[in-house]
């Protein structure tokens, strides 16, 4: 009788046990990360007795975690590719739809400028028409300046989400040194909600950039990322920074903090959503920064170049219609030397939409481009993509200087021109046909080569003598005689104070042409020579201002589309891994509906057992009571 | 496989999810009616969207620039053809007063008609188009061209307003004044015949052919005698043919030339065969309005009012020729013109052809698409309620 009694006793505690289970398995139908628990039954082992062996009842043994070890590793492994690619696609899409919006296509701004160059041209006297192409300036200058600050915002953005993430590292690394030390310290026991726990963090570091793990037989985890830096050791957890490298913007600016010891791990770093920002601020708005910044530098460039050779409508010399671009350049606070470096624009069509970083091994400099690491070695100065690179006193070896052409020219892109009349539309030089002149020269052509040189406005007479085929240079002002009897066949040209003369036909004996400065009120020449730069090949001489811009938005939306189509798949990945997760470990409530009534009805029996038990003894007292 | 209600919840939710991103896509590209509203939807698209949209304001901005310098050319056009139909005009007053039975008193007449032509042309060549910048004056727009009354002046310059109507197409839509109005040769020939003032016979010279010798070389022809001739270099003094009695047909030829005689020379009568340069057309009218106020009813006075009648008739001529070149001129550039506003506009045509496609919402298919996410979606929201409710719990 006691018998039965124990074994009805050992049922009801056992079966109270999984309803307690299947009753916690189903509370935690929700609970992100909760593997389901089951109680796992053994017979109680029998007593030997003159019939043989009966058993003595149940016995819940373990709860245990139903995890599949495998499912686990794939969960984080795509969980990390996810947060990478989201990151990533993210914000090339925010890019995207930015650039997209009309308020910053620089498309009209730049039709709008050329065609107000060209009605300038139709009537160059005309102030009002001139006052329009500076207005049009004004709003390339406002896109430009508008898609810089965009820029900078989303630069700012990212370094935002960067330190967001690198918080979220710092935090979850703390809790996991909790949990390390709660685990290592809980005996033999393990508590099965604390690896629940502790899964959940490491998902969501492993969300923040790939991490390698060793996990101990209290299952507590150690932590490392790259090539052995450690992030958790037991219960110690260090702590990442986000540090801007001004030498190294291409690379994750994060350093680890490792005693008082302070280590740039960028480069190490892989996965997750921190090098997804960084793959988004180098593989898709640095180089749409620069791409942007070179257009503004070559269209600056460019025209003030046009302006700078033409005469305005007061008869002056043109002077710069936009801000000059400029190279700016960053020494290393590290440095050492007493080295300044000055670089500046000498090729505009040559520039490169890209940063360099020059260094010094000792014997030479070193400029190395960082939108593809090319390196530029040699003395200075040193002429790399368009630009001169000059350095005035030693460096020192391992100091370092940023040189950037290209980063802020759309964000310092300014119209420089403020009276509408000072637009030269004019050219600065014309020829004139000595009313005397025998032979028609069919047309005789004067282009400016070096509107810098001193002489370059001073009056001159070219003469030819009797046969014409030798000619005389005569300075107007002072009566000298510059050249003489310089010979002449046909086609040649004549080079002379910073001009050039060309003509088409042949001149006759004693022909004589002036070449004076010009400046009539409605001379286009040059203003047509700058309406014709909307379809130069402005760029290394295959690209139009427009083709470059379409080429920008076109690449970043190719890698916006790259980007979301690398999130859609490793989206479909993680889904299938946490399918695979959630079918062995995710809660059933059908399935948990079922254990229950069974576990009830079990119970139910359990309690009739111990009636029945109780029920034989009082007939066995009542008998002998009797 | 077993299925947990986890799962079950996060598939219907992240399909739930894509279907109304779905319908929110094509929502949004019916309401603005494009459909390329980012990079990223079709970036050989943008990159085309961003040409055709810079082609086709430059072909509109080609257009307007064609336009203006069309209204340019047609203003010149009018401008020669009112000096062409005065000078026609002169050119019948000039044959009139060739014909000897006029008198001074009708000279007279002739000349003041004449002045005021001539002030008409000065006029014209002054004349100014509708944003008041002169016609005649090449680049120098802000310049009177012609200013002087007896002795015109040309202020402008050789330059020329040009336009630019197509890509690399460059058109002159301005004239110089020089060329119009001024650089006239005075002759077809390469020399021209002056009377000189003492001549008392009634001798017309007429001259044709060039000099082929040299071409610059002035020449005296002096009547020695009434019958008797002799060329001379005037420059040098030398002897080009020495004296030589008048042939019957009144024709002398010497160096390339040929000189016609009408009418009786008198001994010492000289006419002087300069070589031609240009003139300008003010001048012209001047030295003939000159000669008609100056004219004398004798036989000597008419035949040096020919003789100027004749030198007027040659640079009337030539000035007319001049300004049909120029009338031509103005006739091609504004059919270049014509033509490349044509090519333009249908360039134009075709690529906002080509513009719409890649940008803009094509509806009929935007709509089918958005019934085909709506209905997709009422249909997972139908079984994802009957899927999410159906557990044994609920059958209590």
């Amino acid at each position: 009788m006691a018998n039965t009694l124990n074994t009805g006793a050992t049922a009801l505690i056992a079966f109270q046990r999984a309803i307690a289970a299947t009753a916690n398995n189903i509370s935690n139908v929700n609970t992100e990360g909760y593997s389901r628990q089951r109680i796992d039954m053994e017979a109680v082992p029998s007593t030997r007795n003159t019939v043989g062996s009966i058993g003595q009842g149940v016995h819940a043994s373990t709860v245990s975690r139903i995890t599949d070890q495998f499912a686990q590793e794939r969960l984080l492994n795509t969980t990390n590719e996810v947060a990478r690619t989201e990151a990533l696609a993210t914000s090339a899409s925010r890019l995207d739809s930015l650039v997209g919006t009309d308020s910053l296509d620089l498309t009209p701004a730049l039709s709008s400028f050329f065609a107000a160059m060209h009605d300038a041209n139709t009537s160059p006297d005309n102030i009002p028409a001139r006052a329009v192409v500076l207005a049009t300036a004004g709003q390339l200058e406002s896109r430009l300046n508008g898609l810089a600050e965009n820029f900078r915002q989303e630069d700012k953005r990212t370094t935002d989400l960067i330190q967001q993430s690198v918080d979220t590292i710092n935090e979850t690394t703390a809790q996991l040194a909790q949990l390390n030390y709660q685990l290592n310290t809980s005996g033999d026991t393990q508590p099965l909600h604390l690896l629940d726990q502790r899964d959940v963090l490491l998902q969501r570091l492993s969300q923040e950039l790939t991490i390698d793990y060793n996990e101990n037989d209290s299952g507590s985890i150690d932590v490392f990322i790259g090539n052995g830096a450690s992030l958790l050791m037991g219960d110690r957890s260090y702590d990442m920074q986000v540090d801007i490298d001004p030498m190294a913007p291409h690379q994750l600016p994060v350093t680890l903090q490792i005693g008082s010891e302070t280590h740039w791990i960028g480069s190490q770093i892989s996965g997750g959503k921190l090098s997804g920002l960084n793959d988004y601020r180098q593989q898709i708005l640095a180089p749409a920064q620069n791409d942007i910044g070179r257009l503004a530098n070559v269209l600056s460039g460019t025209l003030n170049d046009l302006q700078n050779s033409g005469i305005d409508l007061q008869g002056n010399s043109g002077v710069n219609l936009f801000s000059s671009p400029e190279v700016h350049v960053t020494a290393d606070d590290s440095n050492t030397g007493s080295a300044t470096v000055q670089a500046t624009f000498t090729d505009m069509s040559q520039t490169e939409a890209s940063s360099y970083q020059l260094s010094y091994d000792g014997v030479d400099y070193t400029v190395t481009r960082t939108s593809d690491g090319a390196t530029f070695t040699g003395i200075s100065p040193m002429t790399v993509d368009g630009m001169t690179i000059e350095i005035t006193n030693p460096m020192d070896i391992g100091d370092r200087f940023m040189i950037e052409p290209t980063r802020y020219a759309a964000r310092d892109f300014s119209v420089a021109l403020a009276d509408p009349s000072a637009l030269a539309l004019s050219s600065s030089l014309r020829i004139v046909d000595d009313a005397a002149n025998s032979s028609i020269a069919g047309t005789a052509s004067v282009t400016p080569v070096d509107a810098a040189n001193a002489e370059f406005s001073t009056p001159v007479q070219i003469s030819f003598n009797d046969p014409p085929d030798s000619y005389d240079v005569i300075d107007l002002n002072t009566g000298a005689t510059l050249q003489s009897g310089v010979a002449w066949t046909s086609g040649d040209t004549i080079d002379q104070n910073g001009w050039s003369v060309a003509f088409s036909g042949n001149p006759g004996a004693n022909d004589a042409y002036r070449i004076e400065p010009a400046g009539a009120p409605g001379d286009n020449s040059n203003g047509l020579t700058m309406a014709a730069m909307q379809d130069a090949k402005l760029f290394s001489g295959v690209q139009s201002l427009s083709e470059k811009y379409a080429e920008t938005m076109a690449t970043i939306g190719t890698r916006t589309l790259q980007a979301t189509g690398n999130h859609d798949a490793a989206v479909g990945l993680n889904n299938s891994a946490l399918e695979q997760r959630d079918s062995v470990s995710g809660v059933n409530l059908d399935e948990e509906a079922v254990s229950l009534t069974r576990y009830q009805q079990a119970y139910q029996a359990s309690a009739q057992i111990i009636t029945v038990a109780e029920e034989t003894f009082q007939t066995l007292i009542n008998a002998i009571g009797r | 496989m077993r299925v947990s209600n986890s799962m079950l919840a996060r598939i219907n939710t992240a399909a739930l999810m894509k279907r109304q991103e779905d319908i929110v896509e094509v929502q949004s590209q019916i309401a603005s009616g494009i459909k390329l509203q980012k990079p990223s939807d079709n970036p050989m698209g943008t990159a085309q969207k961003i040409d055709h949209e810079t082609a086709i304001k430059q072909l509109d901005q080609y257009n307007r620039n064609i336009s203006i310098g069309q209204a340019r050319l047609e203003s010149a056009e009018v401008s020669i053809s009112t000096v062409t139909d005065a000078l026609q005009r002169s050119r019948e007053l000039a044959l009139q007063a060739a014909n000897a039975s006029n008198s001074s008193n009708e000279h007279g007449a002739m000349a003041s008609e004449l002045e005021q032509i001539k002030q008409a042309i000065y006029a014209v060549a002054n004349g100014k188009d509708t944003s008041g910048n002169y016609l005649f004056s090449g680049t120098a727009v802000k310049t009177q061209p012609f200013t002087g009354n007896t002795n015109v002046n040309y202020n402008g310059n050789a330059e020329q307003r040009t336009i630019q109507a197509r890509n690399n197409l460059l058109i002159d839509t301005s004239f110089s004044g020089a060329d119009v109005f001024l650089n006239i040769p005075l002759s077809t020939s390469s020399h021209a015949v002056a009377t000189d003032p003492a001549n008392t016979g009634a001798a017309v010279v007429l001259l044709d052919g060039n000099d082929s010798s040299t071409g610059s070389i002035p020449y005296t022809l002096e009547f020695t005698a009434a019958d008797t001739y002799q060329i001379l270099n005037a420059d040098d003094g030398s002897v080009v043919v020495p004296p030589t009695a008048i042939p019957a047909s009144g024709e002398i030829d010497f160096n390339g030339f040929q000189v016609t005689l009408e009418g009786a020379p008198e001994a010492g009568d000289i006419f002087q065969i300069t070589p031609a340069g240009t003139q300008d057309i003010f001048t012209t009218f001047q030295n003939f309005i000159d000669a008609l106020n100056a004219s004398e009813d004798t036989a000597t006075g008419k035949a040096k009012l020919r003789q100027v009648v004749n030198e007027t008739l040659t640079a009337l001529d030539t000035t007319l020729d001049s300004l049909n070149t120029q009338r031509s001129l103005v006739g091609t550039r504004l059919q270049t013109l014509d033509t490349v506003q044509n090519e333009n506009d249908f360039t134009s045509f075709q690529l906002q052809d080509n513009l719409s496609d890649i940008r803009d919402t094509d509806l009929t298919e935007a709509i089918s698409r958005l019934q085909e996410h709506t209905l997709a979606l009422q249909v997972l929201q139908q079984t994802t309620t009957r899927t999410q409710s159906l557990n044994l719990f609920n059958m209590t």
